[in-house]
């Protein structure tokens, strides 16, 4: 049999010859699915890791709301209740 | 201070790391805020000018380092019997990186409770420490879940019931610390 030099076709060769088993398979489907899955995450998923990073900002922005909305509907009797109940 | 600001901005990584030096700094400042820093401020710019008690400074500082102790205690013990696998010791160096907000809480309550009179009736004022306090409340809220996702594991429903049982545990320490005289609890 003649022996061929070509190195493209010894390349394909070992190719086929390491193709990956289903084992193998499994796992890389697995994990691309995984990754495909995290990629795709929801809404919640992304506002969870907003206020994962820098939990203050979440805090305060909250924070504000309600009080410009009690505030507004209750007065000093809101704001007063609350400095009762914390602040001494 | 990098490492302060990692604490303040990505506690996540920070609890991982369990470094002692925040931890200590953070403790240390709460708990002295509370026993030194709310009596001189009540002793020089109080309506009343209350004498000051070293004895009574020194009593505070020492419970406000046993609630820290009992706080962790607590933790440890929940969080074992919901399956996390983290040491006492993992929590007593972790748990002081959530004491941003409790430190903030700490000051504004000191400052509130001296000039309060300035403060009461004010809706600017009002407005002002509605969103400090909600803040901090919130604040400290997420800190401790991240706080039992990161260091004790607990997802699902273990985070929840932890979550739960701590948090009467929580108001029961609060309620002691208040009763001892510590005006803003340190847990």
């Amino acid at each position: 049999m003649k022996k061929t030099n070509d190195p493209f076709a010894g390349a394909f060769d070992n190719f086929e010859n390491t193709a990956p088993t289903e084992r193998q398979k499994q796992k890389m489907l697995s994990f691309v699915l995984e990754e495909s899955r995290r990629q795709e995450s929801g809404f919640l998923q992304k506002l969870g890791e907003w206020i994962a990073v820098k939990p203050w900002r979440f805090a305060f922005c909250a924070s504000a709301l309600q009080a410009a909305a009690f505030t507004l509907m209750f007065g000093t009797r809101y704001t007063n209740l609350l400095m009762s109940i914390f602040g001494g | 201070m990098r490492e302060m600001l990692r604490v303040l901005n990505r506690p996540k990584e920070a609890f991982k790391s369990g470094n002692t030096a925040e931890t200590t700094i953070l403790v240390l400042l709460t708990v002295l805020v509370n026993s030194a820093f709310g009596p001189l401020l009540e002793h020089f710019f109080g309506k009343f000018g209350c004498e000051l008690d070293v004895l009574q400074m020194l009593r505070l500082t020492a419970l406000g380092l046993a609630s820290y102790l009992a706080i962790c205690a607590v933790i440890w013990l929940v969080c074992r019997c919901f399956g996390s696998r983290a040491s006492l010791n993992n929590h007593i160096l972790a748990w002081g990186m959530s004491f941003f907000p409790t430190l903030l809480c700490a000051l504004v309550v000191a400052v509130t409770e001296t000039f309060f009179y300035v403060f009461w009736n004010s809706i600017a004022w009002g407005v002002f420490f509605n969103v400090l306090f909600g803040g901090i409340l919130l604040w400290k809220t997420v800190l401790y879940v991240i706080y039992l996702r990161e260091v004790a594991q607990l997802r699902g429903g273990r985070l929840i019931g932890a979550m739960v049982v701590i948090c009467v545990f929580i108001v029961f320490l609060a309620w002691t610390n208040t009763h001892l005289g510590l005006k803003s609890p340190v847990i």
